[in-house]
């Protein structure tokens, strides 16, 4: 398999930079990345490391300062509020550490609910979210309210919501650190499940433990990438351009705040 | 791209829902302004109704003309409406203009009123009443249902006068005056006739024919050497003809006084001259009203700003799943929308309800139209987006990552 894949998620010299004058500091400061389809990317390191301002950018929520960044092949750098919005809807699936349900909705209505913004109808959306509570055996719970259920399910119904969509990508922010470690467990087998079923993963965490389920572990300190290491000989995974493997460049930018934010 | 109409219209009732007391309570604001208003309007607008009932009530064959003291009917400023509403210090219309009318074709009875206020006395003391000075022919347009007696004849010799119920009750104690005698301006009158009770206080006529006592025109001379007819009812022969006539009385009356000193109105425009001043109370009235449905509307920002501060995250949430700030303001818009079409319903029912239980009290019914439901809708919908503005705009610039991370 030696053509080249189109990368899900390529990132040029990326930085983001927060405050001015004497408070600026790069959260994120030339980083390169690419992720390609299939993958399981788990991020670590530090508090601060810019590990979630990373995740913001590749979800369309936050916009890098400077940097290219090529989703799906298409810059989106600069593209306006209202794509990003559309895009999020169509391309991205978030998962959150403290889950995000909408409270006052139950369990199918919050997984349906990115299917409102494409403009779906009421039947139809129910019947898509439908099937994918069923793949995550939470059909009976269909309207429970989220307040209704375990932690370990809310996530579940929060990983469905991510999928119903059928995004290219799914970001995971600490998907397990609100969980004990039966129901951390639980979910990462859940996510193993989709990734297996051919879904791109991009995860980030304080455990180490967990890296046994990702398919690429990246370590990043002072928002650069510190290392990069496949941990799967996985040969079905298409191989990639060949700039890998990525090592962290040194720092063109100084710095003057080294505290990041998480 | 769909406009996503039902899910907003469906959460917007679902957010009323889960905030029921709360969202009760704000429309009620809402409601009271606009019960108001509804109020105001259909009082107002049944006052106006039953005065252009009585005169083309039967047939609309009914033509009334007034002396118009400004010489321009186009001028219809402020003063110059509540002055057309009090009696005329120096009418132009005379005996003379009566005689016209009552021989142009088409017409089958005149009426001139000249009222004056004056002292009658019976078989005890005085009593102030109005007297109102006309031909037989009132009772031909006018109905006027005799209790006892007779109606005036213009050709009696004598001097004839019909009593009102109440003043009848006045002035002897008893209903059944026929044949007894009143003082006027020591002018001894015979009653001939006492009407029946009507209860009719306001009509197109300015008189309450309860309290008043009725004489030939003719005799008038001797208690009121200056008389004014106050105006002139005509009615026509047959409905087809009313244009016609209205016509020719425009005409002829012209070239008597030599300029257009008076105008003739119908049943649709009689209340205009008569009760335009009841138009200008309302609206004066109505905007008290606005003030409170402003309040109101104050109080609709208020708990869509708690609303959108308490929902922050799933703000973050919907964004990050793919709304765009367009939704996100759709979606309280509508909130605020429901909020305010809920209370203005309310008002409606309120507003008809009190105006049903006051009505009551009063000889007419309020007005029951599609106008005041249109009017209360569309404030409600202009009050809903005005004051729902600012808060949905703010929801709609919420960062989505700020507000994901916003803890209660």
């Amino acid at each position: 398999m030696n053509e080249r894949v189109q990368p899900i998620i390529e990132l040029n010299e990326l930085s983001k930079r927060y405050g001015i004058g004497d408070a600026e500091y790069f959260a994120l400061s030339n980083l390169n990345l690419t992720i390609l389809p299939g993958e399981f990317v788990m991020i670590m390191g530090p508090s601060g490391c810019g590990k979630t301002t990373l995740l913001n950018i590749m979800g369309l929520l936050d916009r890098a300062t400077s940097g290219q960044y090529l989703l799906d092949g298409k810059a989106v750098e600069r593209i306006s509020r209202r794509r990003q919005a559309r895009m999020r809807g169509n391309k991205i699936g978030f998962i959150f550490q403290n889950f995000n349900l909408v409270p006052g909705l139950n369990v199918i209505e919050n997984v349906a609910l990115p299917l409102v913004y494409r403009g779906y109808y009421k039947t139809r959306r129910l019947t898509v979210a439908s099937k994918v509570l069923e793949r995550f055996h939470l059909q009976e719970r269909e309207y429970y309210m989220p307040w209704q259920m375990s932690g370990g399910q809310n996530q579940r119904v929060a990983i469905a919501r991510a999928l119903v969509n059928n995004p290219s990508i799914i970001l995971a922010d600490e998907p397990t650190g609100n969980l004990d470690s039966r129901n951390s467990h639980i979910v990462m087998e859940e996510l193993k499940e989709i990734h297996d079923q051919g879904n791109t993963i991009v995860m980030v965490t304080h455990n180490a433990a967990l890296t046994t389920y990702a398919t690429r572990v990246i370590n990043m300190l002072d928002g650069q990438i510190d290392t990069d290491v496949k941990t799967t000989a996985d040969a079905d995974l298409p191989t990639a351009a060949p700039k890998e493997p990525k090592k962290a460049k040194p720092r063109k930018k100084p710095r003057k705040n080294k505290k990041g934010k998480s | 791209m769909s406009f996503l109409l039902n899910t907003h219209i469906h959460n917007s009732i679902e957010s009323f829902r889960a905030n029921r007391s709360r969202s009760l309570l704000t429309s009620v604001g809402i409601a009271v302004g606009m019960a108001c208003i509804v109020l105001i309007l259909s009082l107002s607008g049944g006052l106006k109704q039953l005065l252009v009932d009585q005169v083309s009530g039967e047939n609309g064959n009914i033509l009334v003309v007034r002396p118009e003291s400004n010489r321009s009917a186009n001028d219809k400023s402020f003063l110059s409406l509540i002055g057309s509403t009090q009696t005329y210090a120096r009418s132009s219309l005379t005996t003379k203009d009566v005689e016209t009318i009552s021989k142009l074709k088409d017409v089958k009875a005149v009426a001139p009123l000249a009222i004056t206020e004056n002292n009658l006395k019976g078989e005890q003391e005085a009593v102030a009443g109005k007297v109102v000075a006309t031909t037989e022919g009132l009772d031909n347009i006018v109905e006027l249902p005799l209790e006892y007696g007779a109606f005036l004849e213009d050709s009696s010799q004598l001097n004839q006068i019909v009593l009102g119920h109440k003043l009848s009750q006045r002035l002897f104690d008893a209903v059944e005056t026929v044949g007894e005698t009143v003082k006027v301006k020591d002018k001894v009158f015979l009653v001939v006739g006492v009407l029946r009770e009507i209860g009719e206080p306001i009509n197109y006529n300015d008189i309450d024919f309860d309290e008043s006592a009725i004489i030939a025109l003719n005799r008038a001379g001797q208690i009121n050497d200056n008389l004014q007819i106050q105006q002139i009812n005509v009615k026509v022969a047959n409905q087809a003809a009313t244009d016609k006539v209205f016509e020719n009385i425009n005409k002829q009356l012209t070239k008597l006084h030599g300029e257009p000193d008076f105008s003739v109105v119908n049943g649709a425009n009689v209340s205009n001259s008569t009760n335009r001043l009841f138009d200008v109370v309302g609206y004066i009235l109505s905007l008290v009203a606005g003030v409170s449905l402003v309040v109101g509307g104050i109080g609709v920002m208020n708990i869509m700003l708690v609303s959108v501060s308490e929902r922050t995250r799933e703000i973050g949430i919907r964004k990050a799943v793919g709304a765009t700030n367009g939704n996100i303001m759709m979606q309280f818009l509508f909130e605020s929308l429901t909020l305010s079409l809920i209370g203005g319903l309310l008002g409606l029912g309120f507003g008809y309800a009190f105006a049903f239980g006051i009505s009551s009290m009063m000889p007419f019914n309020p007005m029951v139209s599609w106008q005041i439901v249109g009017v209360v809708l569309a404030m409600s919908v202009t009050i809903g987006c005005l004051f729902g503005l600012f808060p949905a705009a703010r929801a709609a610039h919420k960062d989505p990552i700020d507000s994901l991370r916003h803890y209660r």
